[in-house]
């Protein structure tokens, strides 16, 4: 593995401070691994050449410098692009859950994600935008794609804390009227909210024609509730104490919550949302894929 | 322990261990204090735990209650095991490692051959004693104990070898007697006594009494106070020393018609003249019953009579036979056709003569009014066939010649008005009584009564006591009129209603005042009206003696002129001479036995027994006398008596079962357990004969309860396993 590559690890990063460091680091780890860099597009404009690599696309070789040279170069484009990304992070007490078994909470990670995915962005060129929410917006920092936006992003990030309970359904409906320009919108939460008033609300930013990708930030204690001792579960957003012998409960449990998902997956296929599910001890690159591949078919829209 | 009728029982070696089951209540302390002692944590999806809890707290109330049940089930099985179980399979507990005495008493009274079916009680009951055996482990020792009366040890040292024991119980035979069970307690008691103290391997003993708890056996009205009290010593003793089991092969319905007796009404018989046979019939059922009662002369059939008794009824039956030819016979009366057939027969040996041989010896050859033996031999043997006195030989002897008779051709000695006895004399008188004879005294002018007391009452040193009563010195001369007494005594009770026979009209003039010695087996037969005993009779030896208080003839009483004089005369022969008749004819376990007279030498009798075997008696001489006694007279029928120099005609006993045994009425088990067992644990098996009747339920063989434990614990520790994974009691 490549250094760089380690810092998709949440373990490894967990270790490190401060978002932009941690955004730097998890796409440039991102980009290590990939063949094709994500921060040239193809458009119309010549910008420069660059000596292909194995693993470039063909198409793009310029045959003419070809003949006159006899060395492969490829034609790079400026890319001039309009692409609004918003990013939507939900700071609600349900993401400070950390279980035995993560390296970080979910509202870490989730901020993790959202600074790469930032990062990621303005590198593209292209618009970013910051919502934090819990049963109300907290904050807001309008798509921009100057490159200091990622400062006043990351200054968000760090200053989101959690509080109160999750109420989706109306905070999206107010923020899709908000999204005049039509864009990528990118929700990092764990959606322990009401599946149907979220679906309605993400149904209003498809019904904006936004593109709506969905990070379902999980804990793995939340998958798998591997549990043995009884326990006081205390219920975070207001939610009563339950004391519960875990192993006679699991089964039960585990088919509550994949029920839950079932019902989650199944609408988001209906509204043509891209659906990833995200567990806090997996690594960052699922993040950065999906978006790269709802971005290309953005472009292709 | 189950006292119940059930053919299982279940005991432990070491019930101490179940104090431990306490600890099966840990699972459920568990449970409870794990739930008490929590972890807090916070949760972000409550929503769906909250859910899950909903849906699932009936069910995962099951799945603990469940697991808990396995888990205190696993400690519990533990602990059981621990305590050393063992099964009773029918009848045997299994004690795994332990070697054991088993000593079993089995009833032997002859009501055990009641055959409720196709095999008898006692069969049943060896059938079950030889399970036992087989069913035992190796290295266990067996005792066996007969409890007929008496009881007795059959095999006393505990018998290390089942196949010789299981020999010994199939020889054993049933008894024709009743059941000693205080004997009984008391030889077993012994018996396990002396294992424990002896056998120290044989660690642990168990009795099994195999019996139909019959009331004449069980029941502490039947035995008595002292016998009750001595048999509930012995058995709480026993119960002590080792477990107790009862076999009960009675059964509660079970009815019988016994021959309860069967007599000559005559004390002797004569050939040619007829006897009158009498018979009684009992029916010891709850429903009526009808029988053909049989007379069997010498084993012919003679006579028959149909009788039918009510429920606990009871009939007499009268037969008459006469014998024409003199020897030695035998009557029996016969009602067979029930379950126990023991007591549907008995025997009467009678010894027919050819005549009743009598003699006279006469103190006062020639008197004034003649001999003394004159009224006497007359009123002996009045002439004509037909009178009472047909058969009968009177010989009248002189005074001298008693010595040199030989008393045993004869059947009776009258010694009339003899002066005194010489010791010789004495002798003479006392081997004949031995050979049972009988003697009448009467009295007269020329009694010597001190001489009389001295030597034939037992006062002088060495002398004989004969006399039934003592003689005062000087005779009474004073008018007396008889007191019959009520006409108690056999010999006057035929006067009883018959006032124009006179005897209430005689007249003592002149009589010896007899004395009776206080506790003495002497009867006052016929007494004076002042209350002076008149005749005194008792038995002596083998024979009996009667002392008649005054004359035989005239001289002291008109009595021979009147017309009481023949009936007391033949009344007091009878009488004397029924002793003889009486000693052929015993109950089950008394012995028989003969003086011989004649014989000079030494050898043995030889006896043949009803059941075919032949057994020999020693021939005893003691005072000059030869006899020989044979004790064994079990079972019940005729028994032979041989011996070649003694006569050619061999004597013959009869041997009869004590009708008390014949009644079936069992005692219940509560009866049982609030009477003679009161205080005693023991355990009751109920039905003997279904438990006999099982193929092989009972010989299944189990090494104690160890292993099928072992195999339950597994079962349920995979069950556990099972659950607690299904339940997601486990890791994951």
């Amino acid at each position: 593995m490549e250094p760089s590559r380690k810092y998709l690890q949440p373990e490894v990063l967990a270790r490190l401070e401060g978002l932009p460091l941690r955004a730097r680091l998890i796409v440039e780890g991102y980009v290590s691994g990939v063949h094709r860099s994500p921060f040239h597009g193809f458009s119309i404009e010549f910008a420069e050449h660059r000596e292909y690599a194995p693993g470039d696309d063909i198409r793009y070789v310029d045959w003419k410098v070809f003949g006159r040279t006899d060395k492969f170069y490829l034609k790079q484009f400026e890319e001039e692009t309009n692409l609004v990304c918003n990013l939507l992070l939900d700071t609600s007490q349900s993401m400070l859950y950390q279980g035995p078994g993560a390296p970080m909470s979910k509202l870490e990670y989730a901020k993790c994600v959202a600074a790469a995915l930032g990062y990621l962005v303005l590198h593209q060129q292209d618009s970013v935008g910051l919502a934090t929410f819990d049963s109300e917006v907290r904050a807001l920092a309008r798509p921009s794609s100057n490159p200091s936006q990622l400062n006043q992003l990351l200054h968000l990030l760090e200053e989101a804390a959690a509080a109160e309970k999750t109420d989706t359904g109306p905070i999206f409906h107010a923020l899709a009227e908000r999204f005049r320009k039509r864009g990528i919108v990118i929700v990092l939460s764990d959606l322990f909210d009401d599946v149907s008033s979220l679906l309605t609300g993400l149904k209003h930013f498809r019904h904006r024609r936004h593109e709506v990708v969905l990070f379902h930030i999980l804990d793995p204690a939340e998958l798998d509730f591997p549990f043995r001792r009884v326990t006081m579960f205390q219920g975070l957003e207001q939610l009563p104490r339950v004391l519960v012998d875990p192993p006679a409960l699991r089964k039960a449990y585990l088919r509550e919550f994949h029920d839950y998902l079932r019902q989650l997956k199944q609408g988001c296929r209906m509204h043509h949302i891209d659906y990833v599910a995200m567990r806090t001890d997996q690594t960052f690159d699922v993040a950065l894929s999906s978006y790269l591949a709802t971005r290309r078919g953005w472009l292709r829209t | 322990m189950n006292h119940g009728p059930a053919l299982f029982g279940f005991d432990l070696l070491s019930p101490s261990m179940l104090g431990w089951l306490a600890a099966a209540a840990a699972p459920l302390l568990i449970h409870l204090w794990s739930r008490r002692r929590y972890e807090e944590m916070p949760w972000a999806a409550m929503r769906y735990l909250l859910a899950a809890v909903k849906t699932a707290r009936r069910r995962t109330r099951l799945e603990q209650w469940l697991l808990l049940l396995v888990r205190t089930a696993i400690i519990a099985t533990v602990v059981l095991a621990a305590a050393e179980p063992y099964l009773e399979l029918g009848t045997v507990p299994f004690v795994p490692g332990v070697r054991t005495h088993r000593l079993l008493v089995i009833d032997g009274s002859y009501s055990m051959g009641y055959r409720p079916g196709e095999t008898s009680r006692f069969e049943a009951a060896k059938q079950l004693a030889a399970r036992i055996v087989e069913e035992s482990d190796q290295g266990d020792g067996f005792s066996l104990v007969l409890m007929a009366d008496p009881a007795r040890a059959v095999v006393d040292e505990p018998s290390l070898d089942p196949a010789d024991f299981i020999a010994e119980l199939q020889a054993l035979r049933l008894s024709h007697t009743a059941a000693d069970l205080a004997g009984a307690a008391a030889c077993a008691e012994r018996l396990l006594a002396g294992t424990a103290r002896r056998n120290p391997k044989l660690a642990r003993q168990e009795v099994y009494l195999l019996s139909d708890l019959g009331r004449v056996t069980w029941d502490p009205q039947h035995l008595g106070q002292k016998t009750t009290a001595q048999i509930q010593r012995r058995f709480a003793k026993i119960a002590q020393l080792a477990p107790l089991t009862l076999i009960d092969l009675g059964q509660d319905d079970a009815g019988n018609l016994a021959v309860t007796s069967a007599a000559v009404a005559e004390t002797f018989a004569v050939r040619g003249r007829a006897i009158e046979i009498r018979a009684e019939l009992r029916n010891f059922s709850r429903s009526p019953a009808s029988a053909r009662v049989q007379l069997l002369a010498d084993g012919h059939r003679a006579a028959e009579e149909a009788v039918r008794l009510e429920p606990g009824g009871q009939v007499a039956v009268a037969f008459s036979h006469r014998f024409e030819a003199p020897g030695n016979h035998v009557l029996e009366i016969a009602a067979p056709g029930d379950r126990l057939e023991i007591d549907n027969h008995r025997w009467i040996a009678l010894a027919v003569r050819p005549a009743i041989r009598v003699l006279c010896v006469n103190g006062q050859p020639a008197g004034p009014k003649g001999s003394a033996t004159d009224y006497l031999a007359a009123a002996l043997a009045p002439a004509g066939e037909g009178t009472r006195g047909f058969g009968i030989q009177a010989e009248v002897v002189a005074e001298s010649a008693l010595v040199e008779t030989d008393l045993g051709r004869y059947d009776c000695v009258f010694l009339v008005n003899v002066a005194q006895f010489t010791r010789s004399e004495g002798l003479v008188l006392d081997n004949y009584l031995k050979s049972a004879g009988g003697v009448v005294f009467f009295l007269g002018d020329r009694v010597l009564p001190e001489q009389y007391n001295q030597t034939l009452g037992g006062l002088a040193p060495g002398a004989f006591d004969l006399l039934p009563a003592r003689l005062q010195a000087v005779p009474v001369e004073q008018r007396r009129m008889l007191n019959p007494l009520e006409y108690r005594h056999p010999i006057i009770e035929v006067f009883r209603g018959q006032e124009r026979a006179g005897l209430l009209a005689t007249a003592i003039e002149q009589y010896v005042p007899l004395e009776v010695p206080a506790e003495s087996a002497s009867q006052v037969v016929l007494a004076l009206d002042d209350g002076t005993p008149l005749i005194v009779e008792r038995p002596v030896h083998r024979g009996r003696v009667i002392l008649v208080g005054t004359s035989a003839d005239t001289a002291w009483t008109p009595m021979p002129l009147l017309p009481s004089y023949v009936p007391i005369i033949q009344e007091l022969l009878a009488h004397a001479v029924a002793q003889r008749q009486q000693r052929r004819n015993v109950l089950v376990g008394e012995s028989i036995g003969a003086v011989l007279t004649r014989f000079q030498g030494n050898g043995a009798i030889s006896i043949q027994t009803p059941d075919g075997r032949s057994e020999t008696a020693p021939l005893t001489v003691a005072a000059g006398l030869a006899g020989w006694n044979f004790a064994s007279t079990d079972p019940s029928g005729v028994y032979t008596a041989f011996h070649g120099e003694q006569s050619e005609t061999p004597e013959v006993f009869a041997v009869n079962v004590d009708p008390k045994e014949g009644d079936l009425a069992k005692l219940s088990e509560t009866e049982l357990r609030r009477g003679l067992l009161a205080d005693v644990p023991f355990q009751l098996h109920g039905d003997g004969h279904r438990l006999a009747a099982q193929p092989e339920s009972v010989a299944k063989r189990s090494g104690g309860l160890a292993k099928p434990l072992l195999y339950l614990l597994l079962g349920l520790l995979l069950l556990e396993t099972y659950l607690a994974r299904r339940f997601g009691h486990h890791a994951p």
